[in-house]
């Protein structure tokens, strides 16, 4: 009898506990936040307020990226990435123009470890700008709607070129370019860009 | 209390958990890449074995011994021990969402770590009162931390060193683990 | 290395109180040749061609205002912040080599000088005060070796709260063979009262401290007794230093003067301060009297030198001429030729780069042979000597491992590049270098981040832009398809309408041909755009 009441009464302790558990870990109805700048649901969260906190996360991840937009990882733009990378704990390795030192970043800062750069995804290539010849554009206006950033100026039929200052070396606009008329150069040293090399 | 004072420093550093006693490894080499991290989870592990060691306690002495139900000792510390870990991560999960992340699957490791459980039945066995168990509990947390915290500033600057490979990652974190529980047996005597 | 240290100790043993000892920094020998023994310095002649680089402070190509085959006089404007040194025939403008370390060529002016004496011709009408307009138009820039542009300096001043409080004029040159500055208080010391004089009353400042090392006596000397003879400003104060290297430096030296301590990034200014260096000041009061800066005071000293001298040198002048006139061509094979001093200059291997603003001292010395580079033994030196309180051992960590969180935490931006962790280091490291690395790696970092936020922006804009248009497109379709839904049977209605229109008439051709589907689309659009209207045929 006092056995089957003293399991009783575990049975009850526990049920208790995790009554209170189940209370503590209800969807908070209130957002006295300020607007949040997130556009994407993450899936019906039970917690309203994480929800927020995972969408600093990802903003935080997405600003440490490059923002080519070059589609190299694998993901249409820099900030499905960044999602990946906090809702899917997709590798952080994957981002060629960010190359070993977003690695590092990305390691120190979600706490897992520094891998080198998955060279299936590309290859880290110094900062690399597009330049159109422009004797052999045939302004088809392609390669404009191709460039993620807008850096292409031009339309139908007149001359396109690219502004190199904001060009960030996607290399998103060679394909469509129905002639081959862009090339990748390196962008060239000038003092203003020149820096003390790491001594041996 | 006198009483207390010792069991705090018997707790903290002559019979630390980690070092001396070897219990609780398996977050202590996992967590402690990095400082933050490792005080995060020192600070979470202080929370879950203050509580479990008083509620491990409650259960023993008003459940347990009174129905002569002494056999269900493991399996009801490790039953509180879980629920206390449950509601400390989804704690943190809500305060810190990217502590969450970091530690990652450690937090609910604790459930499993020997420590804790370590701690709850030594208090048994020490035939501790309540506030005597509270006290036990909480200062070997603070010794868990301090070690992870040490150990955690020590490994982050090990990283940047010129480190022969053979030895690189886990070999060179436990031979230092090694030399800092030397030093810790130097403690032994100070309670006396 | 042991006597430097012994010597190190005792300096800051017998330092005086006022004045509190620099933190650090390495008490070195007096080393101080060329001085002139008679108080007269002399001045190069004039060179042929000068070359004048179209470069600023910030490193940037500068567009010129001027042409190749132009005749141009001393004093005028080449481009934004340049003079010409002397007169004469522009004859090209193309690029030229720099006395810089990368060693770089940069568009420069070449000038074929003509025979004029023009440097005692002065340019603008003088001045009864001293101007900032002034101070610019001449384009004095700092001559204490890192070429800021001296006007500036005092506007960042006047803008923040309108006033100068405390001038700190910088005589100390704690550099060892640097001795220019030295040479020019020994020979000019009462004109240069009188430049700090103009500029105290220009600024308007409520204290002006002279700083100098108290080794250098003869300077002392001579501007006490300067000091003492004019009634100009009894508001300079002489303030005698004990010489560890590098007081000089502006940051220890505003800290030492004034206790404040400046964050990475924030210039003295902000706090009311502005510390120029003496042969500065001296430029700024020739500006006042109308003569642009042209020349400056160099140092040719070193081991493989016939004669250390300190010279007047035109902007312009290559090095290979200011060698060769003060009879001083290397003629040794194992000869290095350095610009700056032998802790923060650099070495060159071209000769004919032009002398500008920042070339404070040339030195002619044999090749060092640097032991090998061992590993860091943690022994601690580099943290003892560091003039600005950091941990220069591990900075070498993180630098070397290129993480730039750690080694900015460590105060990364903090290091003046004094070179006084090098000189003490027992494996040979070059800190220094890895330091300046890791400085140039978080600036090109931030050059990134910022083109980044800046694409990303872009991206944002192209996306909303295409969603819009993606959407504005959708709505039009929607809206003809339910137009073309309401009607059970267009093709009927498109008869009977047209019949409907038509009135018979023998005259007229029937129209029996079927409208095309297309058309009725035609006849209803009002608003669309030419996509649509291309769509139909």
């Amino acid at each position: 009898m006092s056995t089957g009441l003293a399991v009783l009464l575990f049975i009850t302790l526990i049920a208790f506990i995790g009554m209170a558990l189940s209370w503590l870990s209800r969807p908070s109805g209130d957002n006295n936040d300020q607007d949040t700048a997130s556009t994407d649901d993450v899936g019906t969260s039970s917690n309203g307020e994480s929800t927020r906190n995972i969408d600093q996360l990802i903003e935080t991840v997405n600003e440490k990226l490059p923002q080519t937009q070059c589609a190299q990882c694998g993901y249409p733009g820099c900030r499905p990435y960044a999602t990946a990378i906090i809702n899917e704990d997709v590798a952080i390795n994957q981002c060629p123009p960010g190359g070993d030192a977003l690695i590092r970043e990305l390691a120190t800062f979600l706490g897992k470890e520094a891998l080198p750069l998955n060279s299936a995804f590309g290859e880290n290539k110094p900062a690399q700008i597009a330049i159109i010849d422009e004797a052999v554009c045939i302004g088809c206006t392609l390669c404009i709607a191709a460039c993620p950033v807008d850096a292409i100026v031009g339309a139908s039929r007149l001359m396109h070129t690219v502004i190199s200052n904001q060009c960030t070396g996607c290399e998103l606009c060679l394909p469509p370019c129905p002639v081959d008329c862009i090339d990748l150069i390196e962008q060239p040293v000038t003092l203003s860009r020149w820096q003390w090399p790491k001594p041996a | 209390m006198p009483d207390a004072a010792l069991i705090l420093i018997g707790t903290v550093l002559v019979n630390n958990f980690v070092l001396v006693q070897f219990l609780g490894l398996c977050p202590f080499m996992g967590v402690s890449r990095r400082i933050d991290s490792a005080l995060g989870m020192g600070i979470a592990t202080t929370f879950v074995l203050t509580l479990s060691a008083a509620l491990s306690f409650a259960v023993n002495a008003w459940l347990l011994v009174p129905y002569g139900l002494e056999f269900l000792r493991t399996l009801s510390f490790i039953l509180v021990i879980a629920l206390v870990v449950q509601f400390s991560e989804i704690v943190i999960r809500r305060q810190s969402p990217l502590l969450h992340r970091v530690l990652g699957l450690y937090l609910p490791l604790i459930t499993t770590n020997c420590a804790v459980l370590g701690v709850a039945l030594l208090s048994v066995n020490q035939q501790h009162n309540l506030s005597d168990a509270m006290l036990h509990g909480f200062g070997a947390a603070v010794g868990f931390t301090l070690i992870l915290v040490l150990f955690s500033a020590l490994r982050e600057r090990l990283e940047l060193a010129d480190i022969p490979a053979p030895f690189k990652g886990s070999a060179i974190a436990l031979m230092s683990a090694g030399i800092m529980s030397l030093a810790f047996m130097g403690f032994s005597g100070l309670d006396r | 290395m042991a006597k430097t240290c012994m010597k190190t100790f005792l300096q800051r043993l017998i330092s005086s109180p006022q004045t509190p000892a620099l933190a650090g920094g390495l008490a070195l020998q007096r080393n101080k040749p060329g001085l002139p023994v008679d108080g007269v310095i002399r001045i190069l002649a004039v060179p042929a061609t000068v070359s004048i680089p179209l470069t600023n402070y910030k490193r940037e190509i500068l567009q010129p205002g001027v042409h190749a085959g132009q005749h141009i006089k001393c004093g005028d404007m080449l481009a934004q912040g340049i003079v010409a040194s002397c007169s004469g025939e522009i004859i090209g403008i193309e690029p030229s080599r720099i006395a810089h370390p990368s060693e770089m060529s940069v568009p420069c002016v070449i000038i074929k000088t003509s025979n004029t004496p023009d440097a005692d011709t002065a340019v603008h009408t003088p001045l009864n005060s001293l101007t900032i307009d002034r101070i610019e138009r001449c384009a004095v820039h700092g001559l204490g070796g890192a070429g800021f542009v001296t006007a500036d300096k005092f506007r960042a001043s006047g803008e923040i709260d309108n006033t100068v409080e405390t001038l700190i004029i910088n005589a100390v040159e704690c550099e060892p063979v640097i001795s220019c500055d030295e040479a020019l208080m020994m020979s000019e010391a009462a004109n240069l009262v009188e430049a700090i004089a103009s500029v105290v009353d220009m600024t308007g400042c409520k204290r002006c401290i002279l700083a100098i090392e108290n080794d250098k006596h003869q300077a002392i000397t001579a501007l006490k007794e300067a000091l003492q003879r004019t009634e100009v400003t009894p508001l300079i104060e002489l303030t005698l230093l004990t010489p560890i290297y590098p007081s000089g430096a502006e940051r220890p030296l505003v800290r030492r003067l004034t206790g404040i301590h400046l964050t990475p990034g924030t210039p003295p200014s902000s706090h009311g301060i502005v510390c120029i260096n003496i042969a500065t000041a001296y430029a700024a009061w020739q500006a006042k009297l109308g003569y642009p800066m042209t020349s400056r005071i160099v140092t040719v000293a070193g081991k493989h030198i016939n004669q250390a001298v300190n010279v007047r040198v035109v902007f312009g002048t290559s090095i290979s001429e200011v060698l060769k006139q003060t009879g001083n061509t290397p003629t040794h094979k194992d000869s290095r030729v350095r610009v700056g001093g032998p802790l923060s200059g650099f070495d060159l291997s071209d000769l004919n780069v032009p002398v500008t603003a920042t070339t404070h001292c040339i030195t002619v010395d044999p090749v060092r042979k640097q032991g090998p580079v061992l590993p860091c033994i943690r022994c601690n030196a580099c943290s003892e000597v560091c003039p600005v309180d950091l941990l220069p051992q591990q900075l070498h960590w993180f630098a070397t491992a290129d993480d730039q969180q750690g080694s900015l935490r460590f105060g990364l931006m903090d290091c003046i590049e004094c070179g006084c962790c090098d000189a003490v280091c027992p494996s040979n490291i070059a800190l220094t270098q890895t330091f300046r690395y890791a400085k140039g790696l978080h600036r090109e970092v931030q050059t990134a981040n910022l083109a980044a936020t800046e694409s990303e922006n872009r991206y944002r804009c192209r996306e909303q832009r295409e969603t819009e248009r993606a959407a504005i497109r959708e709505q039009k379709r929607e809206a003809a398809r339910a137009r073309l839904s309401e009607r059970a049977d267009p093709i009927a209605d498109a008869l009977s309408r047209v019949r409907g229109k038509r009135k018979p008439s023998p005259d007229q051709p029937a129209k029996t041909s079927e409208p095309s589907p297309g058309s009725s689309m035609r006849v209803n659009q009002s608003d669309d755009d030419e996509n649509d209207r291309n769509q139909s045929p």
